[in-house]
């Protein structure tokens, strides 16, 4: 009979384990903080958000639309913000184990941060006289929506282009536990990913970049280098 | 990108396997300090040396003289090469070898080509020593070697011994990083030993002792690696097999990607082919800790380095496969793109446990690449930092890759021809 090294072999199952262990608390422990980070720069924007409602209560009850280039240079910077944090919290979302509840319960707040954006934009640009174009658009996951990278990629390319004359609400259409997502789906009547409305006007299937360029132009009312140059 | 739950269990088994053999053998090395013992030689033991050779007109001379440099009795040596139906001129250079070198006992037997194991068994058959060494026409020998080898078969149950084999003066990135691969594997081999868990005896100058390798019957002749195969039928009879790390010999390497691949598909097939073929020794207890290490080792390790480097490929590469497939959507305006950037980082955004694994993993490895150094007395960084960091970064894809081939050829059932 030949030896066998049965120390070894539990000892250095036992310091595999550790090692695993370990990793997992480490993982769990950033879990945490990511969700403490979020919920810390959701309160700030929703403070951000009461003070630009007020900003733009107070132009529109005193008259003061002298204001009102400021004011939406404020309304871009809160949007670019909402955008980067709801990306970032996507990608935590994906790589989470145990913190999934949390984390739906701030994609909820974000997904109403959103639409309480849109509905403020809609406002400003009728107090402002704003050129300003709003896209919506509806995306699901890589098996409801294969082309949805595709759309992706092309409306962030186009909001580059554009800057603050372009603002793009991007929803998750599988996060029906905020009642709103069907709401919006229905009243656009929209069964299929990814789709895009644009100033209300609904567009079902993959729009490449050309065709969302011609149809965003043809709102402004200064047309831009980047309508008349392709 | 999102990686679907299978994957990531398969992952994380493949990393805590991985990480468990290492901290297995980290413990061997640990548990105190181990060299095969020797005693010292009363009178020099007939040796006979092998040495088959196919097509090896360019190194066969080489590879000779350096056999007739070796510092033992000239009356006590014996080589014989055996031709294996060479198409080139070896026989002509070994026949005037023979002729201006006929003060030693060197005999060329000349066959037609059945392969290297035949060859072997055709030398074993002629061959008048008590040792048996078998040399790859491509591989030099240092003038001790003997010496140093033969005093290891100190015990009875000492069937081969295997000197330092080191790649011969590596001139290209490929050769320079198999030089870092073969320190790292003769330290490994030499722990291997530690347990008599060694399982291939390689083919530059491994030394049987001859009784044994007759009365197991001499090498396979229809094997893909008949040297693999030789050491696990030793293996499964219990006989022990020692690595030095004094007595060097030097070996060509594969000097380019597609000679690599084919030697490995050979080498890595072969051990697939004969683990099955002895896989009644795995997790028997009879076998110790060969059955429980060594033989799932010669199984797993492949599978683990497919699994590794398709993943690694897959969803490494695919989001940059994706944005350039993507930019064709943009007419490749990334002007814009560029312009516009904005740097958004944030800590929380780095993947730690990814982090933890790999840091980990890359502490074994400068761990073990040190070692080796130490252990084969060679300056680390000798052939330059650069295939120090190929080594660590790249080697193993290039390894995996080749595993992926074979995994490939297996499933379509091709026949690996030599």
């Amino acid at each position: 009979m030949r030896s066998l090294s049965r120390d070894k072999y539990i000892i250095a199952g036992v310091i595999t384990l550790g090692i695993f262990f370990l990793g997992l608390f480490l993982g769990l422990a950033i879990e945490g903080k990511r969700v403490n980070y979020i919920e810390s720069v959701s309160r700030k924007q929703n403070l951000d958000f009461s003070s630009l409602q007020l900003q733009y209560a107070f132009i529109d009850q005193l008259s003061q639309e002298k204001n009102c280039l400021a004011v939406q240079k404020t309304f871009e910077q809160n949007i670019n913000n909402l955008e980067s944090t709801r990306i970032r919290l996507e990608n935590f979302d994906r790589e989470s184990t145990l913190n999934k509840n949390e984390l739906d319960i701030l994609k909820n707040e974000y997904t109403i941060a959103q639409i309480r954006y849109w509905l403020l934009g809609e406002r400003t640009k009728k107090l402002c006289g704003a050129d300003i174009v709003n896209i919506l658009y509806f995306f699901s996951d890589e098996k409801e929506c294969p082309d949805c990278d595709k759309q992706a990629f092309v409306l962030t390319y186009l909001k580059k282009k554009f800057k603050d004359k372009l603002l793009i609400f991007s929803f998750d259409s599988k996060f029906e536990s905020e009642p709103m997502i069907p709401l919006l789906k229905k009243t656009y009547n929209i069964s299929t990913y990814p789709t895009i409305v644009i100033e209300g006007n609904p567009k079902s299937k993959f729009q490449g970049k050309d065709t969302i360029l011609n149809e965003i132009c043809s709102y402004y009312m200064e047309k831009t280098e980047d309508c008349t140059v392709k | 990108m999102p990686i679907p739950i299978y994957v990531k269990i398969m992952l994380w088994t493949t990393y805590l396997i991985s990480l468990y053999f290492a901290i297995f053998w980290f413990l061997v090395m640990v548990d105190g300090e181990y060299n095969a013992k020797r005693r010292k030689l009363k009178k020099f033991p007939y040796v006979s040396i092998v040495v088959p050779a196919y097509n090896e007109e360019k190194n066969i001379i080489t590879t000779l003289n350096s056999l007739i440099k070796l510092r033992y009795q000239k009356n006590r040596l014996e080589i014989i090469v055996v031709n294996d139906g060479s198409t080139d001129n070896t026989r002509n250079l070994v026949e005037k070898f023979i002729a201006k070198n006929n003060s030693f006992d060197t005999k060329l037997i000349n066959k037609k080509n059945e392969g290297k194991g035949a060859a072997l068994n055709n030398g074993l058959a002629v061959s008048k020593g008590e040792y048996f060494v078998c040399l790859d026409a491509d591989s030099i020998v240092t003038n001790d070697a003997l010496q140093k080898i033969l005093p290891c078969f100190s015990d009875d149950d000492i069937a081969v011994a295997l000197p330092l084999l080191k790649v011969d003066k590596p001139k290209n990135m490929w050769q320079r990083m198999q030089w870092l691969e073969y320190l790292v594997n003769m330290f490994y081999r030499k722990l291997m030993g530690k347990l008599n868990c060694i399982h291939v005896a390689p083919g530059p100058f491994s030394v049987y002792r001859k009784s044994v390798l007759e009365k197991v019957g001499g090498f396979d002749v229809n094997n893909l690696t008949e040297d693999l195969e030789i050491t696990l039928r030793l293996q499964s009879k219990n006989y022990r097999i020692v690595q030095l790390l004094d007595a060097e010999v030097f070996t060509l390497a594969p000097k380019s990607f597609k000679e690599l691949y084919k030697q490995r598909s050979r080498w890595y097939k072969g051990s697939l082919i004969n683990a099955f073929k002895y896989k009644g020794m795995t997790f028997n207890k009879k076998y110790g800790d060969f059955g429980f290490i060594q033989m799932p080792t010669i199984f797993i390790q492949g599978l683990i380095a497919v699994i590794l480097v398709s993943s690694l490929a897959y969803y490494g590469l695919k989001p940059y496969v994706k944005t350039a497939y993507h930019s064709i959507l943009i007419n490749f305006d990334f002007f814009t793109l560029i312009k516009t950037f904005k740097f958004d980082f944030n800590l929380l955004d780095l993947n730690y446990t990814a982090i933890l694994v790999a840091v980990v993993m890359l502490a074994i490895s400068i761990l073990v690449l040190t070692i080796s150094h130490s252990e084969t007395k060679e300056r680390v960084a000798k052939h330059g930092t650069l295939s120090l960091i190929f080594y660590l970064f790249f080697y193993f894809l290039v390894i995996g890759f080749i595993w992926l081939g074979i995994v490939i050829d297996f499933a379509f059932g091709k026949r690996h021809k030599w």
